[in-house]
């Protein structure tokens, strides 16, 4: 296909309602916050049973022989999908999984400090908390992030924090950067390999959380070459929830250790990470299912289409609601999530939490975004996918004007 | 029954008025042959190696398909108000199974997670030495070590046990290994024991509530490994009241693979943490930490209900009866046609696990060195399969009973192995 023939908001294609059959959706769902937990079309579930029940019938054979077939091939398929060496890929359940096999691995010492930015997700923040308890003299300098940032000012601010940390003289350095390639709210896409050639060049080590990235941006480790990168496959790959891939670079594999130590332990990288322990396998095996699901349309046109939806998508809240997106006229900068500012009076009235909003939004609309206070503005986070067209967004954002006008009228 | 009672050790269970309504090899009640319909085994195919892997129910399936289908009805309402709540209650039923407190309950994927996550939240200093018996579990043993790799001067003080032993040989053979301890007087301490509760290969069933209460006596944490135990033997908590312990439902309860559940005292929490820290992190507690692995299927952690519904249809003391009797008779069965012997001197070393001497002349036949030669040829030319092992200079092989399976399945599997060890034997003639 070429450009003027993939799929847009305008012109859905094989996209849009049609593709809600195609889905496990009840009647009167719509999911806006694909960016949470993921969803996954029918077929994926057919083949989770059918591995089960493939399993069920020969345990032993399925465990000692054939799962590891299937596992090899999925890391082929992704490495070629990803572009790497399929020997610097693991398959792990997800990204906190995955955070946290490479920091609880790294061997630490007194003196070293870990770069976060502060929009890092919050799992990962507290990972990092957790190795500077556990760890003496381990610190993390956290740089403050406030969107909407240019490429450019945002690597301003770190390398402000690099050098500052340089200057201390303290004999200290930063051992590992960890950047967001996607944040997650808000959700903007990052400078990633500018950051991670930042980072090189202050000798410092970096873990690039691309929880949001496989089937949502083209990746392409071999260009991007960071030393280590986690990403959900369940998040926007459309397979089953626990499924996720962790690249280590070949250098530092000999350090890292799973989570969960095996009977491969000291084995090498690949072997130590073929095997999980007594799982159910099915969730990861339907990464396999869920790439010919997607071989159907193709990667650029599920990409134009739901990226065209976040943008017009997010255009047409914002006229609603009076207010604007976060990333404004920065097409770049958003991915399938938009962040549309909601027209709040007082950004400190005490229903204006998350909390709050969730249970209107379940309860009165069965529907649900999530909202954040980001700088000065209440933003909501969407979710574009091919099963939504631009009247969902309108709805939604009608919804949310109601939502908003009555706790306007209430303070 | 008597026998499992007395001697399972871990429960305070009393002696069975009615044992002997309760089903048997020989009276196999609602068990046997017609339970293959319940489970998923195709035609002609015998599972005889339960203890590896487990396998669920029919009914099991529905039971975590009905979760994963809640799921994606509204995914944000599931995770982020229905899924808590949910866990909870599979944790108070396992407390009212195990006799404890459900707030001393965190639910995992798997053993390995679960030792993998009080290991690596233990805070170990120089000179602690940690206390294991030579049978443990591979991983474990790999997870021991790399806690002494990642630490400095901590080290392993191995056990060897070969049996047969009978229990007091054993809980004497690991005093004894302290008090050697105790007299190096070399500063060190032993700070914490893995002891198996029923051991993987070989497949024993040890007199854990003596080894518990010894090791505490001489001030030693214990983290009772006690994988293979809910739904193999009865299970009380606040009788054995070890440090830690873990156990699988996936194995002998019937859930599906990825359901496990580990007990943490409540003077230990605040120092465990799960091996993928989460963002209730130092905020939330215990429950809150554990109640959140990241994005997963959860529907494999809450088919333990499907699980325990199943099992109440029979009650706990048929099923481990029956299964109990089975693997004794059966090992019984399988020693006197391949003229050999089972490795337990005492039917209470067992539970469900039978491990049965193979007749093989030549140990060191290389075929037998790895375990594809047998692996290939059990599934490729029988369509079945039972994990063999070297223990104690012979070469043994690990049977797991279960309620679809009857002594004629022994039979046939004792057959079996008589002509591979046969077909062995006369090659190295």
């Amino acid at each position: 296909m070429t450009n003027a023939e993939l799929p847009t908001a305008a012109n859905p294609g094989p996209f849009g309602h049609k593709q809600r059959k195609n889905f496990l959706f009840p009647e009167n769902y719509t999911q806006f916050n694909h960016g949470s937990y993921g969803t996954f079309p029918k077929v994926v579930q057919d083949d989770i049973r059918a591995f089960q029940d493939r399993c069920e019938q020969n345990p032993d054979r399925w465990n000692r022989c054939d799962l590891f077939t299937y596992m090899d091939d999925i890391r082929t398929q992704l490495a070629e999908f990803i572009n790497c060496d399929k020997a610097e890929l693991a398959l792990v359940n997800n990204t906190t999984a995955g955070v946290n096999t490479v920091l609880r691995s790294l061997p630490f010492v007194p003196g070293d400090r870990i770069l976060v930015l502060s929009t890092g997700f919050i799992a990962v923040n507290q990972t990092v908390r957790y190795i500077c308890d556990a760890h003496e003299d381990v610190k993390v300098i956290e740089v403050p992030v406030t969107f909407p940032l240019s490429d450019k000012d945002l690597l301003n601010k770190v390398e402000e924090a690099l050098k500052a940390h340089q200057e201390l003289k303290d004999g200290s350095r930063i051992k590992l950067g960890i950047v967001d390639w996607i944040s997650s709210v808000p959700s903007v896409i990052h400078p990633v390999k500018e950051l991670v050639e930042l980072l090189h060049s202050y000798g410092a080590l970096v873990y690039v959380d691309g929880a949001h990235t496989i089937g949502q941006v083209p990746v392409d480790l071999g260009y991007l070459r960071p030393d280590f990168y986690i990403t959900n496959c369940h998040k926007w790959l459309f397979s089953a929830r626990g499924s996720a891939l962790l690249y280590v670079a070949k250098r530092h594999q000999h350090l890292i250790h799973p989570i969960s130590i095996t009977g491969d332990y000291n084995s090498g990288f690949e072997k130590e990470f073929s095997f999980l322990g007594t799982q159910d396998y099915s969730s990861i095996l339907s990464i396999l299912t869920a790439l010919k699901f997607r071989k159907q349309y193709g990667e650029d046109a599920i990409i134009s289409y739901t990226h065209s939806l976040a943008i017009e998508g997010g255009k047409a809240m914002a006229k609603i609601l009076g207010t604007h997106t976060l990333t404004r006229d920065d097409d770049d900068k958003v991915a399938n999530m938009v962040n549309v500012a909601l027209p709040i009076k007082d950004l400190k009235h005490p229903k204006a939490n998350n909390a709050d909003f969730m249970k209107i939004m379940l309860d009165k609309y069965n529907l649900y975004t999530p909202a954040f206070i980001h700088g000065d503005h209440l933003y909501t986070r969407v979710s574009a996918q091919i099963y939504l067209e631009l009247e969902d967004f309108v709805r939604l954002a009608n919804i949310w004007k109601e939502v908003i006008e009555g706790l306007n009228a209430s303070s | 029954m008597s026998s499992l009672t007395a001697h399972s050790q871990g429960s305070a269970a009393t002696h069975d008025t009615l044992s002997s309504a309760l089903p048997t090899p020989a009276q196999p009640g609602p068990f046997g042959h017609k339970q293959r319909k319940n489970f998923f085994m195709p035609e002609g195919k015998t599972e005889f190696n339960h203890g590896s892997y487990g396998t669920f129910t029919r009914s099991v399936q529905e039971n975590m398909m009905k979760w994963h289908n809640r799921v994606e009805e509204n995914p944000d309402r599931w995770t982020r108000l229905d899924l808590k709540p949910a866990l909870i209650k599979v944790r108070t039923q396992l407390a009212e199974f195990m006799n404890c407190d459900k707030d001393e309950l965190a639910l995992v994927q798997n053993t390995t997670i679960g030792v993998n996550t009080i290991l690596r939240s233990l805070d170990f200093i120089p000179g602690d030495r940690i206390l294991q018996l030579s049978t443990l579990y591979d991983a474990v043993d790999k997870t021991t070590r790399y806690i002494c790799d990642t630490h400095k001067d901590v080290e392993i003080i191995e056990v060897p046990i070969v049996m047969p032993l009978t229990d007091h040989e054993i809980v004497f053979q690991v005093e004894k290994m302290i008090q050697d301890h105790l007299a190096k007087k070399d500063g060190s301490r032993i700070r914490l024991a893995m002891i198996d509760w029923i051991s993987s290969v070989p497949a024993v069933l040890h007199p854990i509530k003596a080894l518990v209460d010894m090791l505490k006596s001489y001030g030693i944490l214990v983290f009772v490994d006690a994988a293979h135990v809910i739904g193999q033997v009865p299970i009380d908590l606040t009788y054995l009241n070890p440090d830690f312990l873990i156990t699988n439902c996936h194995k002998w309860l019937y859930s599906v693979r990825g359901s496990a559940v580990l007990f943490v005292p409540k003077r230990f929490q605040s120092s465990i943490h799960p091996t993928s820290i989460q963002v209730a992190y130092k905020t939330g507690g215990f429950e809150n930490e554990f109640s959140w692995s990241g994005t997963l299927d959860y529907s494999t952690i809450l088919s333990i209900e499907g699980a325990l519904e199943f099992r109440k249809q029979y009650g706990e003391d048929a099923i481990i009866h029956y299964c109990h009797r089975l693997a004794v008779e059966g090992g019984a069965k399988m020693a006197e046609i391949l003229g050999t012997n089972v490795l337990t001197p005492h039917e209470h070393q067992v539970g469900n696990m039978v491990n049965v001497r193979l007749p093989i002349k030549n140990i060191n036949d290389p075929k037998l060195q790895t375990p594809d030669y047998l692996i290939r040829l059990l599934l490729d030319k029988y369509n079945l399969f039972t994990p063999s092992f070297k223990h104690g200079g012979y070469f043994w092989t690990r049977v797991s009973a279960q309620i679809y399976l009857e002594l004629s399945d022994f039979e046939h599997l004792g057959r079996v192995w008589k002509e591979v060890i046969d077909e062995l034997n006369a090659e190295n003639a």
